[in-house]
């Protein structure tokens, strides 16, 4: 892999770009990997990466149906933070934070990880009082965390209505300084590049339709659209598509594909330099680099493989984002996508081997799946060498749904629509 | 608002109200955890829930295809 540098960009430029090398290999896959990963996303790419760098396992290949970063990676609102209440989650989401921080180095890749803050807006006595319980746990728990008074939002946010008249006023906030977002293209691009230049074979157009199986039932493999590819342990890192790959394998999961909806605005001039969330009004917005307003909101509600959503949630995103920023009202939405997500049952992710030998499961993402890449792909580099699970993921196992060890921030039970 | 809310997936809640060991089962909560916890979660035909909350005010089960979203012939 030629090293991506400012001298190699004013070397290529003298010769009008146009000895610029393939990021990554087009093989054709071999009959047999010690270890085939299920999804080309940020995530598949991620523990590919880690199964070589930190294990020295590179006889990998990674499977995705359509293209590297197609799905969810593509399709979120590049949103990272640690900001979470519960000990195991901000244990893991601030891990993965501090990957975040060095990535772009690490990779030779830039992520555009720009640390802009993160702000969630509390409108109600009840909404503030619980926002300064999470900055205090995050506190605890060695993460950044600041409440921020109304005069401390109106310097930060000049555009945001903080009007006492407003349809639901604004009374406080919890700021994440060291939150943000990232480039979520490059991200998978920067980790199928490195996982690449260490001899992981990247197969796109590649969809698996079945598992592989010995006599006594473990997963040797996987049926593809290219034959039949054999591997000591397959994992799957398919969120939205992990209880159909389960099911192939005589799994129920205690998972359910919803779709989540986003949409990006025409470009503007920079009008908010933070990632601003609001609870109450269900609404995730930032500005992109090239000016567009990014925003998404709540899951549409029922389950759905779909990957398109129904316009009354986007209304309702437009409209909370009108009552935050008034000014923003004649802005034309310029479009709007839809992913399906892994709802889990209650509403934090999975890491863990499933009840077959030789299959494992990184899946159950929700809305937290792109912040969670570097250390997704960490923890399950990590367990899939060693067997053993990764100290900041051995709380997300499967088995913590009948042990009663659940991980649910919101508290709203086993209604995966509600998280 | 939504004329129509979604209630889940039509699941069978188990036959018995206590903790039974039951043929089958590797410990005697199995069969809620897998009621409370496990869904087939199809791509294609789902038997679920609805609730029409802002007229009627009556739950009702459904075929709906959750790859198209259409809703098919006859209850769950």
């Amino acid at each position: 892999m030629k090293g991506y540098s400012g001298l190699a960009l004013f070397r290529n430029a003298l010769s009008g770009h146009r000895n610029w090398r393939p990021a990554w290999r087009e093989p054709a896959p071999r009959s047999r990997y010690d270890i085939v990963i299920v999804g080309g996303g940020g995530h598949g790419l991620a523990t590919a990466y880690y199964l070589a760098k930190n294990h020295g396992i590179t006889d990998v290949a990674v499977l995705e149906r359509g293209w590297l970063g197609g799905g969810n990676t593509g399709r979120n609102t590049a949103i990272v933070r640690s900001s979470y209440l519960l000990d195991a989650n901000a244990g893991f989401y601030e891990f993965s934070m501090k990957l975040w921080e060095g990535l772009s180095e690490d990779l030779n890749y830039n992520v555009m990880f720009s640390q802009r803050g993160m702000v969630n807006l509390a409108h109600s006595n009840a909404d503030l009082t619980g926002l300064l319980r999470r900055g205090n746990a995050m506190r605890l728990n060695g993460i950044d965390a600041r409440a921020l008074t109304v005069a401390e939002l109106a310097t930060l946010m000049p555009g945001l209505d903080l009007s006492p008249s407003a349809r639901l006023p604004i009374l406080g906030g919890l700021m994440q300084p060291r939150g943000g977002i990232a480039r979520h293209d490059a991200v998978a691009w920067g980790y199928a590049r490195a996982a690449d230049a260490r001899g992981v074979d990247l197969v796109q157009d590649c969809e698996v339709t079945g598992f592989l199986r010995s006599p006594t039932g473990r997963v040797t493999g996987v049926e593809t659209a290219h034959g039949r590819i054999g591997a000591d342990k397959v994992l799957l890192a398919v969120s939205g598509d992990s209880s159909r790959l389960a099911a192939m394998a005589g799994l129920r999961l205690p998972i359910e594909t919803h779709t989540l909806q986003a949409l990006v605005s025409e470009p503007v001039k920079p009008m908010l330099n933070v990632a601003a969330v609001s609870g109450a009004l269900h609404i995730y917005i930032n500005q992109s680099d090239k000016g567009e307003l990014v925003m998404g909101g709540d899951l549409d509600g029922c389950n759905s493989y779909a990957r398109r959503g129904s316009l009354h949630v986007l209304d309702h995103v437009v409209q909370s984002a009108v009552a935050l920023f008034p000014e923003i009202s004649r802005l034309r939405m310029m479009r709007s996508w839809a992913g399906a997500v892994d709802m889990t049952m209650d509403g934090s992710p999975i890491m863990d081997r499933l009840p077959v030998d030789g299959l494992y499961l990184d899946g159950g993402w929700c809305y937290g799946g792109f912040k969670a890449t570097p250390a997704a792909g960490w923890a399950m580099a990590h367990l899939l060498a060693t067997d053993e699970p990764h100290p900041v993921a051995r709380h997300h196992g499967l088995d913590r749904f009948s042990r009663g060890a659940l991980l649910d921030e919101r508290g709203s039970g086993s209604s995966p629509w509600m998280h | 608002m939504a004329e129509f809310t979604y209630g889940g997936s039509a699941v069978q809640r188990p036959q018995s109200d206590t903790l039974d060991e039951q043929e089958g089962s590797d410990w005697p909560g199995a069969e809620w955890n897998a009621f409370i916890y496990e869904r087939d979660n199809p791509s294609g035909p789902h038997a679920e829930m609805w609730f029409h909350g802002a007229a009627c005010r009556t739950w009702f089960s459904l075929m709906r295809d959750t790859a198209t979203h259409q809703c098919l012939d006859g209850a769950a």
